[in-house]
């Protein structure tokens, strides 16, 4: 599904202000966050703060406001300018963010501490 | 009994979920500002809470300390070393109901955009993983949280933050107190002299 779709089906009307950076217009609409970052992939979002869970099979999906949509997970410098715009704006800003990375999909996270080791480094 | 759930969310990788992880999101202030859910790895198997310095909404904060005064050396799985620093920060929303008003975690920039629950936090309480024979993906309590907490105050308050590694030297230090206490009065007991089955272990 094409980005205009994908943002229509959310209910989000936006104007394009930069190449992949989106200025939504209609920032009252409350959506759920953590669905359209899947839909759009790796993206960087600027949003309020929550204002809700959906909750599905156990599972909390944030529901806030939309302020920017930024397409590029990379442009990290540009975010941070929009977040700093939108707390100027609207109160309060955050950036909501995902980097669809399949290599990441599973993973082993767990960090041991040295006395855990036997206090030897390897 | 207060009971308080820890909130599963997607996963911050591939906004999906699996029964094979669990994240949750915890709110807090660092450096005046507020970050809202960032997205923590529940991991029961961590020695440490940890956030990575370059996570959403924390990477331009500058909170990694050049010359740090408390660094701690652990090693991730695949037996890379990683410094650790310890980070105080206020108001940390562990889960709806628990609130750390100023709590000791650690931070590096060894690690990329991940962020975990270790078990420092964890095991202040009691948490149990419940999942019913008809449920896919079962859901991380904390039971008797209350009790906990009230268990920890006297410590916060002399240190000025709530330190769960020191939290739990201190508990252990406490039973091995009292398991020597324990000792000593069998040791000294006048029932030690008359053979009836208490022995020291001395």
């Amino acid at each position: 599904m094409s980005i205009p779709n994908i943002l229509n089906k959310y209910g989000l009307q936006v104007e394009s202000i930069e190449s992949q950076i989106y200025k939504v217009i209609n920032t009252d609409k409350v959506i759920n966050i953590d669905k359209l970052k899947v839909e759009l992939g790796s993206c960087i979002l600027i949003i309020s703060n929550r204002k809700g869970w959906d909750i599905e099979d156990g599972v909390s999906y944030k529901m806030a406001n939309v302020y920017y949509i930024l397409i590029n997970f990379n442009n990290r410098a540009k975010a941070y300018e929009l977040k700093d715009r939108a707390a100027g704006l609207y109160g309060s800003a955050f950036i909501s963010d995902l980097r669809h990375s399949p290599t990441q999909i599973s993973s082993i996270d767990t960090i041991w501490s040295v006395d855990e080791l036997g206090g030897v480094h390897e | 009994m207060s009971k308080s759930i820890i909130n599963r969310v997607p996963s911050p990788f591939t906004g999906g979920n699996s029964r094979l992880e669990y994240y949750t999101g915890i709110s807090f202030d660092i450096k005046g500002e507020h970050i809202e859910d960032m997205i923590f790895k529940v991991d029961t198997g961590s020695s440490f809470t940890v956030i990575s310095s370059n996570m959403p909404n924390i990477e331009q904060l500058d909170l990694i300390d050049i010359d740090p005064q408390f660094n701690v050396v652990v090693e991730d799985a695949s037996g890379n070393t990683l410094n650790l620093q310890k980070l105080i920060v206020t108001n940390f929303q562990f889960t709806e109901d628990i609130l750390f008003d100023k709590i000791e975690i650690y931070i590096t920039n060894m690690m990329n955009r991940k962020a975990i629950i270790g078990m420092d936090l964890l095991s202040l309480f009691d948490f149990q993983y419940l999942k019913e024979p008809n449920q896919i993906k079962g859901t991380f309590w904390i039971n008797n949280y209350e009790e906990s907490l009230n268990k920890c105050r006297t410590h916060r308050e002399n240190l000025g933050y709530y330190s769960p590694r020191s939290i739990m030297l201190l508990d252990e230090d406490n039973i091995n107190h009292s398991l020597n206490l324990t000792q000593d009065c069998i040791d000294n007991s006048p029932l030690q002299n008359m053979n009836l089955g208490i022995k020291s272990k001395k």
